[in-house]
């Protein structure tokens, strides 16, 4: 990989990384902007889109100290509306001391930075982290606790919190014990998925990732090798660069696993709009 | 962090106390970022969720210093501060309280969130709030064309919001200041009455263009405290960097933050403001170290040769006319000075300069600038193929540019149109001809002329290849015929189902037939990269005028098309350019926001009036739009004199202290209409050559 000074890897580049080299290096290292379609049908795919970004904006709202009746009043939506009061008994139930909504956290693994967005940061009163996602499915089910284990997501997640002192320099990092992960879905209320941290798992994540860091860093470019499983592919915008096949998978087929949040992350991190005109 | 490698006064701000605030000014060069950058990772390490960082730039290219320091491997882990502007701040705010503040702002629509308009949707709805008064006769005298006038009313209207007067005051206070013919006056009533409309458009629609965008962020955060304190609570350290650059809006903000906000860094570059013109107001910063304990001036410049201070110091006072005996015999090092005939002679001089520098004295590209005070686009051209030819990369940047320019933006839009025949937007011969060039590879004109006169009918419609007789088939050949007959089956197939906005269509047209193997755009990066821009802006413009169309029953993709056609939708976009080892060309303004010194520059035609004077902009005045303006006076031509040439002043010096080399100045003797011409920076020159005479002969 070249020198690229600017760039922070995250769950979304390293997650593209081990599911095909070739997307990370055409994505991060190319910045290969390809305009073709990543699923279909595609109106609804950008409704979801919306909707999505709808329901994470008032849940932003709530954190801000918004009343939830004055929030409530721009949601035309129905189904969005359901997640909205699936989230407000969900929330009824937690009791925190501080909160933080949407925010970006940052840690260095073997001088490279390493960068997470949390949907949701709380402190309990026992001095426990919890780290909210929330995940909005366009199928019918539940997306399996399976697909979320080996997810760079739950990993990094808890591992770039646990580095974090918070204004303590000399007091020891949060400890791992104390953090945990949840994957709330505003479609199945009653059946988060949930990730608690340990000292083991850091350890261990930690190499991992540092391990898979300096692979990526010490890899020659061209040397990023396409996916073999070509499933896949329907599912990214450089098929065609690639010669693998024509036309976008449907965003309702079982092999979608299309997480509707992350894009915008990359974004998220230069948060600076100009004065244009 | 070493605090070692920093000078003593250096030290004493990245180490004073953390909750306090600070002033910190100087020259460029003199460290003050180098500071802040060290005292941010000394922020960083005491910062937690509940006391987060925010640093403020007047724009992005200036907050680059910031963006680096965050991902050196030393910065601590823990939140990312937030690194935004005034502009971000503001729709960041408008969004998160939206549904509070939308009904007392007088917004009627009630939408669930709002619509913020860019400076092409906002001129788009300016120019459908204007029709009725430009019917009437409106700006009748005024010869400027149209995209120009709307976006000067739309300056008016962003001063008014920039400054902080309300918009009705925009007219009374142009009069006041006019000195010239009554016709004037009538204009300014007029520009005002359309930005009134325009305005009460927006409050209907519930759309915010930048204006409106300040407005509602400033009136917002300054009458209701409990937001403010809301919107500002996570933030307990404040870094705001060049904030001479920045508007007095923004300094009014930092004001009323003061005592919310314990530790602030607030710094300022003497001798800049060089955004006069977008509303930067270097006396508004300066009320900031009212609020601030402690003042710190840095007066040493660092990695400054001394013949180009030297230079830089004489040519600053042969502008001003200012009297100077001692003109050091260094400053004759830091320049050239190259005299020609014509125009294509300095475009091939600069270019063999440049040659020589890269190839011979082995000059990295990127510390390499040629600057002019425009950059159209002749002038791009020629340097920019010159170049090419030499093996020389180069990045032209300007402010904005035009997609509806490139020759891949029309390629698509012809069988976009043939697409949907019910638009009934014609396609010429020639832009088929041009599309055909660009989507079938090999295709030459010949070619490409025989194919689009021969499958070109009327009402626009296409006919495939196999259609054509066979002698003339053979002629344009049928490897590339057979191409043309996949992208209209292509198109035939997509006829038969459901339509989609024209975005999509364009996405499903790259991705599944010419972005495949046998089609111009197969692995085509550079205009993948503006497809991409174009689709983004069709998608943009979809989603702002989505409830527009429906109201007049139009589909959105034909009002794109129809607004494109009348070339009053540019679809500019704005980039930002990666920072590579290029030589960069750009606007001598451009070029200072990006605040990146380079060892050679080179100036085009300094004989050209645009140097020093402002551009013509009958509607609006940045100058009388301006807090430090006095309503009592009218604005003369000595005036006008004045502030050109302080600005031609600011602008020499900001470049040559963005200089660390040698600069190659050239005077064109006839420019290009074939004009003998002449200018103040010129006329600078000639003093400083004379005022050196004596000590070129001494030395």
């Amino acid at each position: 990989m070249p020198a690229m000074p600017d760039f922070r890897f995250s769950a979304q580049s390293l997650q593209d990384y081990v599911e095909c080299q070739r997307r990370f290096e055409l994505r991060y290292i190319q910045k290969l902007d390809w305009p073709a379609e990543e699923s279909s049908p595609y109106l609804e795919f950008e409704q979801f889109r919306q909707k999505g970004n709808l329901f994470h904006q008032c849940v932003n709202q709530y954190f801000h100290h918004l009343a939830p009746q004055v929030i409530e009043k721009q949601i035309e939506d129905q189904e969005v509306l359901c997640w909205w009061q699936n989230f407000l008994a969900f929330i009824a139930t937690q009791s925190f001391t501080f909160s933080t909504a949407e925010t970006l956290f940052q840690t260095h693994i073997g001088g490279y930075p390493v960068v997470a967005k949390y949907d949701l940061l709380v402190l309990q009163k026992d001095g426990n982290y919890t780290i909210f996602d929330w995940k909005t499915t366009a199928r019918e089910q539940k997306p399996k606790r399976s697909a979320f284990i080996q997810k760079m997501q739950t990993i990094i997640y808890p591992y770039v919190l646990s580095q974090c002192r918070f204004g303590h320099p000399d007091r020891n990092d949060i400890e791992p014990v104390s953090i945990t992960l949840i994957y709330w879905f505003p479609q199945f209320p009653e059946q988060p998925e949930t990730f608690p941290y340990s000292t083991a798992q850091q350890v261990q994540d930690e190499k991992m990732l540092a391990d898979l860091i300096h692979e990526i860093v010490i890899k020659p470019t061209g040397d990023f090798a396409l996916v073999e499983d070509e499933k896949r592919c329907r599912f990214c915008v450089y098929r065609s660069y690639c010669g693998r096949g024509e036309k976008a998978g449907s965003m309702y087929s079982a092999d979608a696993n299309l997480d509707m949040e992350f894009s915008d992350m990359d974004l998220d991190i230069e948060n600076v709009e100009e004065i244009r005109y | 962090m070493n605090i070692q490698q920093y000078n003593s006064l250096q030290q004493e701000v990245i180490e004073s106390e953390i909750n306090t605030h600070l002033f910190l000014e100087g020259p460029f060069k003199s460290g003050k970022t180098s500071a802040a950058t060290a005292r941010l990772k000394h922020l960083a390490d005491q910062s937690n969720p509940e006391h987060q960082i925010l640093i403020l730039t007047p724009q992005h290219t200036l907050s680059q210093a910031y963006q680096r320091c965050l991902l050196e491997s030393d910065f601590p882990s823990g939140v990312i501060p937030t690194i935004t502007t005034l502009a971000g701040l503001s729709r960041q705010f408008i969004r998160l309280f939206w549904s509070m503040i939308s009904e007392n702002s007088g917004f009627q629509a009630r939408s669930a969130s709002p619509t913020f308009l860019n400076m092409e949707s906002a001129q788009f709805f300016m120019e459908q709030v204007c029709q009725p008064f430009l019917a009437k006769g409106y700006f009748l005298e005024v010869h400027i064309n149209q995209a120009r006038l709307f976006s000067q009313i739309l300056d008016t209207m962003n001063k008014a919001a920039l400054i902080g007067y309300p918009l009705e005051e925009t007219a009374p206070r142009l009069t006041a200041a006019w000195n010239g013919e009554a016709i004037r006056v009538k204009h300014y009533q007029q520009s005002q009455e359309c930005a009134l409309a325009f305005r009460k458009f927006c409050l209907q629609n519930d759309v915010l263009d930048f204006s409106l965008q300040i407005e509602i962020f400033r009136n917002a955060i300054l009458a209701n405290s409990s937001l403010r304190q809301q919107f500002f609570k996570p933030y307990h350290y404040l870094i705001a960097d060049n904030i001479e650059e920045d508007v007095p809006c923004l300094h009014d903000l930092l004001l009323e933050l003061s005592d919310q906000i314990p530790s602030m860094l607030l710094i300022k570059d003497l001798h800049a403001g060089f955004r006069s013109f977008l509303g930067a107001d270097p006396p508004s910063a300066d009320r900031l170290r009212s609020i601030c304990s402690q003042n710190f001036t840095f007066t040493e410049q660092f990695r400054v040769s001394s013949p180009m201070h030297a230079f830089q110091s004489a040519m600053t006072h042969c502008i001003m006319r200012k009297n100077s005996t001692d003109i050091s015999p260094d400053a004759l090092q830091a320049y050239t000075l190259q005299n020609v005939q014509f125009y294509p002679e300095m475009i091939n001089s600069i270019c063999d300069m440049v040659d020589h520098l890269v190839h011979e004295e082995q000059v990295p590209p990127g510390e390499i600038a040629i600057l002019s005070p425009y950059l159209p686009d002749s002038l791009k051209f020629s340097l920019t193929t010159r170049l090419q030819s030499l093996s020389i990369p180069y990045l032209s940047t300007r402010p904005s540019r035009t997609l509806a320019e490139e020759s891949v933006t029309n390629a698509v839009l012809v069988f976009a149109k043939h697409a949907h025949p019910q638009w009934e937007i014609p396609i010429t011969s020639e832009e088929l001809r041009s599309a055909l060039m660009v989507l079938l590879p090999g295709c030459d004109i010949i070619r490409a002329s025989l194919l689009a006169q021969n499958t070109l009918k009327a009402n626009h419609h296409l006919e495939h290849f196999s259609t054509i007789p066979e002698f003339t088939r053979t002629r344009i050949t049928y490897a590339m015929g057979n191409q043309f007959d996949v992208i209209l089956d292509w198109i035939d197939q997509y006829q038969q189902s459901t339509q989609v906005p024209l975005d999509v269509f364009l996405s499903l047209l790259f991705g599944e037939v010419l972005s495949q193997p046998g089609f111009g755009l197969h692995n085509d990066i550079d205009n993948a990269v503006l497809l991409t821009r174009l689709i983004a802006s069709i998608r943009d413009f979809r989603l702002t005028f989505q409830s527009l169309a429906e109201q007049q029953h139009i589909d959105s993709s034909q009002l794109f098309m129809e607004t494109l056609q009348r070339g009053l939708l540019p679809a500019s976009f704005y980039r930002d350019e990666p920072d590579l080892d290029t030589v960069t060309i750009a606007p001598a303004f451009t070029f200072l926001m990006k605040n990146k010194p380079v060892r050679y520059q080179f100036w085009l035609d300094i004989g050209d009036i645009g140097w020093w004077e402002r551009l013509d902009q009958p509607l609006t005045h940045p100058y009388v739009l301006n807090r430090n303006w006095d309503p009592s006076k009218r604005w003369t031509d000595a005036q006008e004199y004045q502030a050109n040439q302080s600005s031609l002043e600011r602008l020499v010096r900001g470049l040559l202290d963005r200089c660390e080399e040698h600069v190659y100045l050239y005077v064109v003797r006839l420019n290009q209409a074939g004009i003998n011409q002449s200018s103040p920076l010129l006329s600078g020159i000639q003093l400083f050559l004379k005022r050196t005479m004596g000590v070129k002969n001494h030395a």
